[in-house]
């Protein structure tokens, strides 16, 4: 028996809206899109030490703010409009990322990847100082800046000859 | 003329019963009335200023300042002015003056706000639910923002009964799109008494916006209200935003035009196909679909889709269109004008259409009164248009004409829709030629202002489409009010259908182009369940 997708001759034009494809490989779990995406349907939640983001192609609207919203360009919509399924999980695409713990106050704040990504940013932009903006990642935004707080006290106390 | 003379027209007469003057804009002003001399005051602003009706809205503003607001919103077409005509009212009065004796067309309106808000419209007519079930508890209304937006409510399952005689078309019949009800009751196989029941179709479009979602995901919620004109409807919700947030570039505007008149093509000549379908005339229908297929082609290459565009963002438009579109889209252009025009101009057209003369009858003086928009308004010798008299996005630096017959029958609705696609395709000519360049989005736009009014208005391919707005805190929608142009055209339906014979109900009602999807406001989906608030032994009856 031949499939649709043989019967359906006609394919889409260029710039055609189709059901978003993901790579995996190259997604660090943000939730950018889960943020943007107007039917919800990109879900994100923590759960047990993992970020879950659960795509449901049967809700997609096929508007492609997904894809715009993506840092690492890991969503792209594809030319496949056909999603005629027999079984509902087809539609369904779960992806899981470990969730990194502040090294100061051990809360779960980012998924690995996503400190990864950022540390790969910082080293792209051309930092000379990289160990130092490595460890600083490893901490949640609050850490962060209270560290970064420290240190600009030290540096003033510093230069007035307290220390 | 501004909008002041009109206000200090009405102060002067009235005198003691404007509580309060509020200009806005040179065009746009707001005049608080007094409960008790409201009839009179809406009845001298509507009626003896000569205006027509764009929208009424009422808004549950309790949890704020302990009011609710009913918003009647007049047009001026000689001067282009707004002025909305605002009712106060504590939240412990349950009632408010209906204005229906005075504007015939505030029907619908009215009745809406009893279900949605509860309150009462003290001399109503015919007082019955518009859109919610018959058997809907009538406490629970769910426009007041103590509802929440998901809620799920018991009904009981009774209805109104029919009186003797009556002929009922729909809400399921083969040549009725979508769900409505005609109910008919004839003598001499004349129609005596028409009467149209809507709502089969209701889930809550607004409220879902309100309750859930933050104003750059609304647009998308907005295009999915229609199937037909959905990009004029999110147009119109991104224009009210703009007015209060910040201007879209130039060019952005020029593509929003050329869409907006792509669709205007696509929907009048399907409109011709059913039309032509109905009457029995199926080669015709078949003929003008073959020419649509051309214009859902331009909508592809524009916007990568045929139906649900998804081109409209808020500041501005998401796709650039460059020269290899541009010449592709002036040939399919050019190509549905030649095979338009032989096909108005061979005479078996002309007959056909020559056979709707004298059909569903509605004169100027009633579509005035009932402040009928859009092609319905043009054959019966109104000049109403809202891009000329409200311009919007480019219509200002285009040039073109509103088609007017004084034919008040459906030849002159289809006449009307058949010459306006020519004017369409002048007006994507003159954008594609004097396309500006520069940026298609403007990125300054992230946070909108707080407790703002505002009314966004377009001239859909059926008439004029009025969003009003209220913004909320954090980026949300407070209150968002919908006015599609059949809710203005489908209450003078009855008056067109009296006298007509039984057989003609039909086509006379398909006349106007009716949206029911528009008109109702569909879809609530929430975590992957949808919520039928309409209970189904209502469709089996």
């Amino acid at each position: 028996m031949s499939s649709i997708k043989e019967i359906i001759k006609r394919e889409p034009f260029e710039k055609f809206r189709g059901k978003p494809e993901v790579d995996p490989t190259k997604c660090i779990g943000c939730a950018a899109c889960a943020n943007a995406c107007p039917p919800q349907a990109i879900i994100a939640r923590d759960e047990d030490g993992f970020r879950i983001i659960e795509f449901s192609f049967g809700r997609c609207i096929f508007c492609g703010r997904c894809e715009e919203s993506c840092p690492t360009g890991a969503v792209k919509l594809s030319s496949n409009y056909l999603l005629a399924t027999t079984t509902k999980d087809d539609l369904k695409l779960v992806m899981k990322f470990r969730l990194a713990k502040c090294r100061k106050c051990g809360r779960l704040f980012a998924t690995e990847r996503q400190i990864e990504h950022a540390i790969s940013e910082v080293e792209k932009a051309g930092y000379t100082n990289i160990e130092d903006l490595r460890e600083a990642q490893y901490y949640c935004p609050e850490c962060r800046a209270k560290l970064f707080a420290e240190r600009v006290l030290l540096s003033l106390k510093f230069f007035r000859g307290e220390v | 003329m501004s909008i002041i003379t009109v206000i200090n027209e009405l102060s002067e007469k009235f005198k003691d019963a404007i509580l309060e003057k509020q200009i806005l804009t040179e065009k746009f002003g707001i005049i608080k009335v007094d409960k008790n001399t409201f009839l009179d005051v809406i009845d001298y602003a509507y009626n003896a200023l000569g205006g027509h009706l764009l929208t009424m809205a009422g808004t549950d503003l309790t949890p704020i300042i302990g009011k609710y607001v009913l918003d009647y919103v007049i047009g001026y077409l000689r001067d282009r002015t707004k002025l909305i005509v605002r009712l106060e009212l504590k939240s412990n009065e349950k009632s408010f003056p209906s204005a229906v004796l005075k504007v015939p067309c505030l029907d619908y309106y009215e009745r809406e706000v009893m279900e949605m808000l509860g309150l009462t419209p003290e001399g109503h007519p015919n007082p019955k639910r518009l859109l919610l079930p018959e058997d809907w508890p009538s406490d629970a209304t769910p426009l007041n923002k103590s509802f929440e937006y998901n809620k799920r409510v018991e009904t009981k399952g009774e209805t109104y009964p029919l009186k003797k005689g009556a002929i009922t078309i729909g809400p399921v019949n083969p040549e009725l799109e979508e769900p409505i009800r005609l109910i008919l009751y004839a003598e001499n196989g004349k129609i005596k008494e028409a009467i149209v029941e809507q709502g089969f179709n209701y889930r809550g479009i607004e409220k879902l916006a309100e309750g859930k979602l933050n104003y750059e995901k609304i647009h998308f919620l907005a295009e999915r209200i229609c199937g037909i004109c959905g990009y004029t409807h999110s147009e119109c919700y991104v224009q009210a935003i703009e007015k209060i947030a910040g201007e879209p570039p130039e060019r952005a505007k020029y593509l929003r035009t050329i869409m907006l008149e792509v669709e205007r093509i696509h929907s009048h000549l399907l409109w011709l196909a059913i039309a032509a379908k109905v009457i029995g005339y199926v080669d015709g229908a078949l003929k003008l679909l073959h020419i649509r297929e051309l214009i859902m082609d331009v909508a592809e290459l524009v916007t990568g889709s045929r139906k649900m565009y998804g081109l409209m963002t808020i500041g501005g438009v998401r796709r650039d269109i460059d020269d290899k579109i541009k010449e592709k889209v002036k040939e399919n252009i050019k190509k549905i004008e030649s095979e338009f025009r032989s096909m108005l101009e061979a005479q078996e057209f002309k007959d056909v259409l020559n056979k709707l003369k004298g059909i569903g009858i509605l004169s100027k003086e009633d579509a005035k009164k009932l402040s009928v928009v859009g092609p319905t308004a043009r054959a019966s010798g109104i000049k109403t248009d809202i891009r000329k008299d409200y311009p919007y996005e480019a219509y200002k630096d285009v040039d073109f004409e509103v088609q007017v017959v004084d034919a008040e029958d459906i030849y002159g609705r289809a006449i009307v829709r058949a010459y306006e696609i020519f004017e369409s395709i002048k007006i994507i000519e003159q954008c594609l030629d004097n396309l500006p360049e520069g940026p298609i989005i403007n990125d300054d736009i992230e946070f909108i202002p707080e407790m703002k009014l505002s009314i966004g208005m377009s001239e859909a391919p059926r008439g004029a489409d009025v969003h009003y707005l209220i913004t909320g805190r954090n980026n949300t929608v407070y209150r968002w009010r919908v006015r599609a142009p059949t809710y203005a055209n489908i209450q003078a339906v009855p008056k067109m259908l009296e006298g007509e014979p039984v057989d003609n109900a039909l086509v006379v009602y398909l006349s106007i182009d009716p949206c029911i999807a528009c008109c109702e406001r569909v879809i609530v989906i929430e975590n992957g369940k949808r919520y039928y608030y309409r209970p189904k032994f209502r469709i089996r009856r």
